[in-house]
């Protein structure tokens, strides 16, 4: 009987207990390598200016799952970008447009898989010459919703409205698609990047093609049409598109709203809604400025 | 291992075949099929006996010679004696034929009264599954094996593949285990984290019996005993040795293992030691459970392994004392169908590990038990996805924890009481963190409820056992402690919650009596007709108390303040044996449920970043009436063959729906209960002829409300109602040779698809083939 007790403790004291493995995990490394045509510290850079820093990562075995840069000044900070990830290594090239701050304390911090971290930063001053880019202005492009006979692509660079065909062959042109449909009772005319995968569902030829482009709307950000209407050059695209809200799609874009967008070529800009039919069969009026 | 097997059966033939001198052997059989029965017993004096092995033989030494009369019995047979007699020193062989009863067996029941009494004598509605009938039903899972019980609903969307099914009944939701309080041996397995079980890590082989215990039992059980209970009890070794070992071969490339072995070291004695081994394995390929519109390039298979191992020990010092432990341990993993990075993609993972102790004895007239348990589960779900050109990547890792000392004590007193009276003490608690890889963030919830009740119960025969009484009372206090809603590092995206985070979420009690009464008369021995009022609650999940977090259209607070639901319930129900073969049995019911939680605006609204939305928080805003008819009928017009057919009509309406505020908040007053059949039909037959069993049932179950609006819904079905679903299942066995059986089973025989609520689909058709070896 005693056996039995002893055998039943074991057993049970076996099953109840678990271990846990006090392994250490690997520390990432993040530097911002200077060279030609990239930030460094100390650099002088007029506002507006398309900054470039070259970030060299190593997640040193573990993978790395999360970079992140923030700019601080003066005690305030704002992150400008907050990205997931899932790399050995990285040797990345990102930019940045120099804001109105006099002083911007950039930290770029990484974090693995382990959720270990580490961080770099660098320190860069405002230039007293401002360098805002010229923009291109569409005033009025005219694009159906999936049910709809028109053409329902645009290239924003070039201002086209592209049809099925045309857009087949000029995949990488087609920066943005419209369709319509009814989100949980709510009617949302809505712009999508080809790569959304709702796009595919409303749009199945895109299923064929190798090419797909990423362009990501700001759905956060609000600006109004007289900002819109006034913009002269990038200043007001540049200081609207937070990457961190940026995703491949903008719903419920109804006539008055405006939102800021940035597509995979890395171009920047606005869209002013002017009309929209709120059935799948119809057609939606837009503006577009965009960087030159 | 086939051939010793088969060898060692063989020579055990022989052994038990060959009189030796000083023995009586003998083998019983079935009358009508020729099977052996394993575990008859064979008594040749008042308290000497044995029992038959695996292959129906028995082998007895008597002391001394002279007339003898050996005593055959086996559990729905005729009892068979014949008078023999016996010389030392010479062999004898006797073989019993056992002739099957033709009235129907009525089982003997535990969980409706905490004692030992035949269904019949229990005023409520039971419905119980035999070994022998659970061995038939078409089943991939424990919760499937209740499927053709009346007015049983299961929810389980994907088949194997589901990481959690739920079985409901008496019109509450479908969508809701917490609201049917589920017990493995007497020991409760919601979860009082979110009031879930996990039925996949039961292993069918082992369920020696099921009992379905209808409406409200919380006078008795406490928590979550609002639709019923289902007690799920495993088997107890009888015999020296016995075993099973099944493998099994899937639709979607699915093969598994199941091994059961026991022993007992004194069979057919009341003391001794005896044991248990059992587990099972199984993976499956799985199949895409997204509809096509909404796969991506990193839709996958919903593939799952799983694997189990249990141990029993006991050991009876008599008739009434008996100490018993039991072990179990479960690890699967089950993939969702979506993979990026990860080696198992999108997947959910338990690790589980139960133990109980039980302690039974009986201290003059008074028996006692003493059960001490202990329920722990580590949760994973491995959330990945990609969109935009991000990677996600966030791990919920949640330790559930259930404890609990179960105290009961039960007496005859004054010549036809039966008092019972215990004590139920359990800790509920959770410790869950939400871990992103892919930002900084830890959102860390916790909490505990304590649980204390105590409970008396009186059961009264009168008028010669005609009549039986049974009434009860319960007293359970709650207490929740320990809460904690907090972000570690929380990145932009998750900011909006910061200023929610409570590093002490305040302590709450609440308090539960339950009463019931219970009333039934007997005017012939083959009718019955019952009436009886009871009460059930079920607590609030600790989700729902400590947890803040975005919910579909919005942002959830924890409420600490949350009471528990409770439902009162008066029924009637008759049961008769008409014309000697036919039973028959209808119940109807009506029930009130006072205090369900729902979801409701506060007033308030949060800038999750990409839009205002509502706060929401749980409250207890609304009562429901359910009213609903149950009728079964079930025959055995000839030795071979079972018949049975059962109905249920379920009326679950909303009604007083209290709109906390009338700006955002729908009132759901007069809508209907979601996930909740109003019909459900179903019907089956049993053979049982020479080395073949066969079972074909079906089940209809009608159109269910979606969501509580009673709206459309325009997200994933286009429809206001589940489309009404009718499923067929059938199974074969055929008993090659006496120790190997070859089965086949077919599931939703007419690959009949339909979708839950996010639009994945079932997996159709699923067909079984199992080849067992038992010895």
């Amino acid at each position: 009987m005693r056996a039995f007790v002893f055998s039943i403790i074991l057993i049970c004291s076996g099953i109840l207990t678990s271990c846990s493995d006090d392994g250490t995990a690997p520390k990432p490394t993040v530097q911002v390598a200077t060279g030609e045509g990239t930030i460094s510290e100390g650099d002088t850079i007029g506002e507006g200016a398309l900054m470039h820093f070259r970030l060299v990562i190593n997640g040193n075995g573990a993978k790395i799952t999360n970079l992140v840069a923030t700019i601080t000044c003066d005690g305030q900070k704002k992150t400008m970008m907050d990205f997931g990830l899932w790399k050995d290594k990285l040797d990345t090239i990102i930019g940045f447009y120099k804001s109105a701050w006099k002083q911007e304390n950039w930290t770029f911090t990484v974090m693995t898989e382990n959720r270990d971290f580490a961080s770099a930063g660098i320190t860069i001053h405002k230039g007293s010459i401002s360098a805002f880019g010229p923009i291109v202005n569409w005033p009025l492009i005219t694009l159906s919703f999936q049910n709809g006979e028109g053409p329902h692509y645009f290239d924003v660079e070039t201002g086209e409205v592209l049809t099925d065909t045309e857009a087949t062959t000029r995949q990488s042109d087609v920066d943005l698609l419209v369709y319509f449909y009814n989100d949980a009772g709510k009617p949302s005319p809505t712009f999508s990047s080809p790569g959304d995968q709702d796009a595919l569902s409303h749009y199945p030829v895109i299923g064929n093609w190798s090419t797909l482009t990423y362009t990501k709307y700001d759905y956060v950000t609000q600006t109004t049409p007289e900002a819109f209407d006034e913009a002269s050059n990038d200043s007001l695209l540049i200081k609207q598109y937070d990457d961190v809200w940026g995703r491949r799609k903008y719903k419920y874009a109804t006539a008055g709203w405006v939102f800021p967008f940035k597509t995979t070529n890395g171009k920047i800009g606005l869209i002013k809604v002017l009309r929209s039919d709120l059935d799948a069969s119809g057609t939606i009026d837009f503006a577009v400025k965009v960087q030159l | 291992m086939n051939t010793i097997g088969k060898l060692a059966t063989v020579l055990l033939a022989l052994i038990f075949c060959t009189p030796i001198n000083g023995q009586i052997t003998g083998r019983i059989t079935d009358n009508i099929s020729g099977e052996p029965l394993p575990g008859a017993v064979v008594m040749w004096s008042v308290k000497d006996g044995t029992t038959t092995n695996s292959d129906g033989y028995y082998m007895i030494k008597p002391a001394t010679s002279g007339s003898l009369t050996l005593t055959a019995s086996f559990l729905g047979y005729e009892t068979a004696s014949r008078k023999v007699t016996f010389k030392q020193g010479e062999a004898l062989k006797v073989n019993f034929v056992l002739v099957t009863r033709t009235v129907v067996t009525e089982p003997v029941v535990i969980t409706a009264t905490r004692t030992e009494n035949r269904l019949s004598d229990v005023p409520a509605r039971i419905n119980t599954l035999s070994s022998k009938q659970i061995s038939q039903i078409p089943a991939s899972s424990s919760d499937e094996l209740l499927a053709y019980i009346p007015g049983i609903q299961i929810s389980r969307s994907f088949g194997i593949l589901s990481p959690k099914s739920t079985v409901s009944m008496r019109g509450l939701s479908g969508k809701e285990q917490s609201r049917t309080l589920v017990l493995f041996d007497g020991i409760p397995i919601n979860k009082t984290d979110g009031g879930s079980v996990n039925w996949n890590l039961l292993n069918t082989d082992q369920i020696e019996r099921i009992e379905v215990i209808k409406g409200p039992g919380s006078a008795l059980y406490g928590g979550n005993a609002m639709g019923g209970i289902i007690n799920i009890i495993s088997r107890k070794p009888h015999q020296k040795l016995v075993g099973k070992l099944a493998t099994e071969y899937s639709t979607f490339n699915t093969p598994g293992a199941r091994l059961s072995l026991s022993g007992r070291e004194k069979p057919g004695d009341s003391t001794g030691f005896y044991w248990s081994v059992n587990g099972f394995a199984r993976r499956s390929d799985g199949y895409v459970v997204q509809p096509e519109v909404e796969q991506t390039r990193y839709t996958t298979k919903s593939e799952m392994t799983e694997i189990m191992g249990g141990l029993k020990l006991g050991y009876d010092f008599n008739q009434f004392r008996n100490l018993e432990v039991d072990v179990r341990m479960y690890d699967d993993m089950r993939g969702s169908g979506e993979k990026v990075y990860q080696p198992d993609g999108n997947s959910t993972d338990h690790d589980t590990r139960h133990f109980r102790a039980t302690y039974h004895d009986r201290l003059g007239k008074t028996d006692i038990s003493a059960t001490a348990f202990a329920l722990i589960e580590d949760y994973a779900k491995v959330n990945e996805y990609m969109r935009d050109n991000s990677y996600t990547f966030y791990d919920v890792d949640s330790k559930r924890s259930d404890l609990g000392l179960l105290l009961n004590a039960s007496s005859e007193v004054w010549n036809k009481h039966r008092l019972s009276a215990g004590i139920d003490l359990r800790r509920g608690a959770v410790d869950a963190a939400d871990i992103y890889y892919t930002s900084t963030d830890k959102i860390i919830n916790r909490g505990k409820m304590d649980f204390g009740a105590v409970y008396l119960q009186d059961e009264y025969s009168f008028l010669g056992g005609k009549g039986r009484l049974v009434a009860g009372l319960r007293f359970d206090y709650a207490h929740f402690h320990g809460g904690e809603f907090s972000i570690e590092y929380p990145s932009e995206i998750n900011s909006f919650m910061a200023p929610y985070q409570i590093n002490a979420i305040e302590t709450t009690t609440w308090t539960a009596v339950s009463p019931k009464l219970g009333l039934q008369y007997k005017p012939t021995a083959n009718t019955r007709i019952y009436t009886g009022y009871s009460r059930g609650f079920r607590p609030s999940i600790l989700d729902d108390m400590c947890r803040s977090g975005r919910i579909r259209g919005g942002f959830k607070i924890a409420n600490p303040n949350l009471k528990p639901e409770t439902i009162d319930n008066i029924e009637l129900g008759v049961d008769a044996l008409l014309f000697g073969y036919l039973k028959a049995s209808a119940t109807s019911y009506y029930s009130l449920g006072h205090d369900f939680m729902y979801y409701t605006s506060t007033g308030q609204t949060i800038d999750m970043g990409y839009a205002i939305n509502p706060i929401s928080k749980r409250e207890n805003i609304s009562k429901v009436e359910i009213y609903g008819f149950e009728a079964e009928i079930s025959t055995r017009p000839i030795s071979w063959l079972v018949v049975f057919a059962n109905y249920a009509y379920t009326h679950s309406q909303i009604k007083d729906y209290e709109v906390v505020n009338p700006l955002v908040d729908f009132n759901l007053t007069g809508k209907f209960l979601t996930d909740v059949a109003p019909n459900i039909f179903s019907a089956g037959v049993n053979i049982n002829v020479g080395r073949i069993r066969a079972a074909a049932y079906c089940k209809y179950t009608d159109s269910m409300w979606i969501n509580d609006s009673n709206g459309f819904d325009d997200t994933y079905l286009f429809a206001y109602k589940y489309p009404s679903v009718f499923q067929v299942d059938a199974k074969i066995s055929v008993r090659i040779w006496k120790t190997l059986t070859a089965s086949t089973s077919v599931q939703n025989v007419f690959d009949v698809k339909y979708y839950e609520s996010k639009g994945s689909v079932n997996p159709g058709r699923f067909v079984t083939g199992e080849i067992s070896y038992s010895f």
